[in-house]
C-alpha cells in the first residue's frame, strides 16, 4: 500500500498542474475574445464562457449576458456578431 | 526493511517531478512580463541623443549657425522627439527573440503571422524607403539653400523622419511578437489597420469623402485602441506606439511617403 502513495500524489499533482495551466490559458483566451469584441465597438466587460464551434469560430458569453459569435471569415477578417 | 529503503527514493522522485512541473507552469504566467521588461530596458539608454537631438534643433540652427554646436547639446535633452527615437533600438532585440508561438488554431496564427502583401501592418514597410528618401530630400534641401552651414542644418531636420521610420519597423515587429494580446485581437487590429490604409489610399487618389480631418480622427481612434489593448500587458510597447504617433501620421498623410508603403 505504501509505495502507491507517492504515485497517487504524483498523479494528483500533475493533474492539478495541468488544470492550473489550462485555467490560465482559458483566462487569457477569454481576455482575447473580450478585447476582440470591444475592438468592434460592442459591449462586453468580461467573457465568462467561450464555446468553440470550429477552428477560429467561437461563441462568447459576456458577464453582462451578451452573447457573440466571433469568427474569422474566409477573407481573414475577424467578425463579431451579436446573438 | 526493503520498504523503508524504498520510500525515500520514491519521495525524492516525486519531489523532482513536482519541481519539474512547477518549472513548466511558472514561465507561462510570467512570460509576458519578462518580455516586456526586457524590451524597454535597452530602449531609453539607446536613445542616441547626438543623432536625434540635432534633428529638432535644426530649425533654430538655420537662424543662428554659429551657436549650433552648443545648442545641439542643450536642445537634445529638452527635445520630446527623444522619446520617439528610443523605441527603435529596443525592438531589434525582441524581434530576434523567438517568434510568438500561437496556441490557437493554425489558420488564425497563419493569418496574423503571414506576411501577405496587403496583410502586413503598414508601418514596417515604410522603413526601407524612408532612409533613401531622407538622403535625397536632404540633398535637395542642401542644394536649395547655399553654403556649407546651410547644408549642415537642413540634413539635421530630415534625420527625424528616418529615426521615426526605424522606429516604425520595430514597432510592427514588436506588435507581432508581443504576448500582451491574443491572436484574435491581433487579427482584428490588423484588419482595422488595413481599413485605415484603404481610406488613406482613397484620399491620396483624390477621393473627397474621407477628408484629412476624418482620417486623422480615425487614425487617432485606432491608435487609442492599440494602446488600450496593450497598456495592461505590455506597457512599454504601448508607450512606444503612442510616442510614435506623429511619425506614423507623417508617413500616412504624406502622399509620397504613403506611396512607398
Amino acid at each position: 500500500m505504501r509505495p502507491s502513495t507517492p504515485l497517487l500524489a504524483l498523479v494528483a499533482m500533475s493533474t492539478l498542474a495541468s488544470v492550473v495551466a489550462l485555467a490560465a490559458e482559458d483566462a487569457s483566451f477569454s481576455k482575447d475574445l473580450a478585447a476582440t469584441i470591444a475592438l468592434q465597438g460592442l459591449p462586453c466587460d468580461k467573457v465568462v464562457s467561450a464555446q468553440r464551434n470550429s477552428d477560429s469560430d467561437y461563441t462568447a458569453t459576456c458577464r453582462d449576458g451578451n452573447r457573440y459569435h466571433v469568427y474569422v471569415d474566409p477573407n481573414g477578417r475577424v467578425v463579431v456578431k451579436k446573438l | 526493511m526493503p520498504e523503508t529503503m524504498h520510500l525515500p527514493k520514491d519521495y525524492l522522485a516525486v519531489c523532482g517531478l513536482l519541481m519539474l512541473l512547477g518549472g513548466c507552469v511558472y514561465p507561462r504566467a510570467v512570460a509576458p512580463e519578462t518580455n516586456s521588461s526586457a524590451t524597454p530596458a535597452p530602449a531609453p539608454p539607446t536613445t542616441p541623443p547626438s543623432a536625434n537631438a540635432p534633428a529638432l534643433e535644426s530649425p533654430p540652427q538655420s537662424a543662428a549657425p554659429a551657436a549650433a554646436a552648443a545648442g545641439d547639446a542643450t536642445n537634445s535633452s529638452t527635445v520630446p522627439l527623444n522619446g520617439v527615437v528610443s523605441p527603435p533600438a529596443a525592438p531589434s532585440k525582441p524581434s530576434t527573440a523567438a517568434p510568438t508561438p500561437n496556441r490557437q488554431g493554425s489558420p488564425l496564427a497563419a493569418a496574423v503571422s503571414s506576411s501577405k502583401p496587403g496583410a502586413a501592418m503598414p508601418v514596417a514597410k515604410n522603413v526601407p524607403p524612408a532612409s533613401p528618401k531622407v538622403s535625397s530630400s536632404a540633398r535637395e534641401a542642401g542644394s536649395g539653400v547655399a553654403a556649407p552651414p546651410a547644408t549642415a542644418a537642413t540634413p539635421l531636420t530630415q534625420t527625424a523622419p528616418t529615426a521615426a521610420a526605424l522606429d516604425l519597423t520595430s514597432l510592427e515587429q514588436r506588435l507581432r511578437d508581443t504576448h500582451a494580446i491574443g491572436i484574435f485581437t491581433k487579427l482584428s487590429l490588423k484588419n482595422q489597420v488595413d481599413d485605415l490604409l484603404a481610406q488613406f489610399k482613397l484620399f491620396h487618389h483624390g477621393q473627397v469623402p474621407p477628408t484629412l480631418t476624418q482620417l486623422r480622427q480615425n487614425f487617432e481612434l485606432l491608435l487609442i485602441k492599440v494602446v488600450t489593448v496593450l497598456q495592461d500587458g505590455d506597457a512599454t510597447l504601448a508607450t512606444a506606439v503612442s510616442t510614435s504617433r506623429e511619425a506614423l501620421w507623417s508617413v500616412l498623410s504624406d502622399p509620397q511617403k504613403f506611396a512607398q508603403i
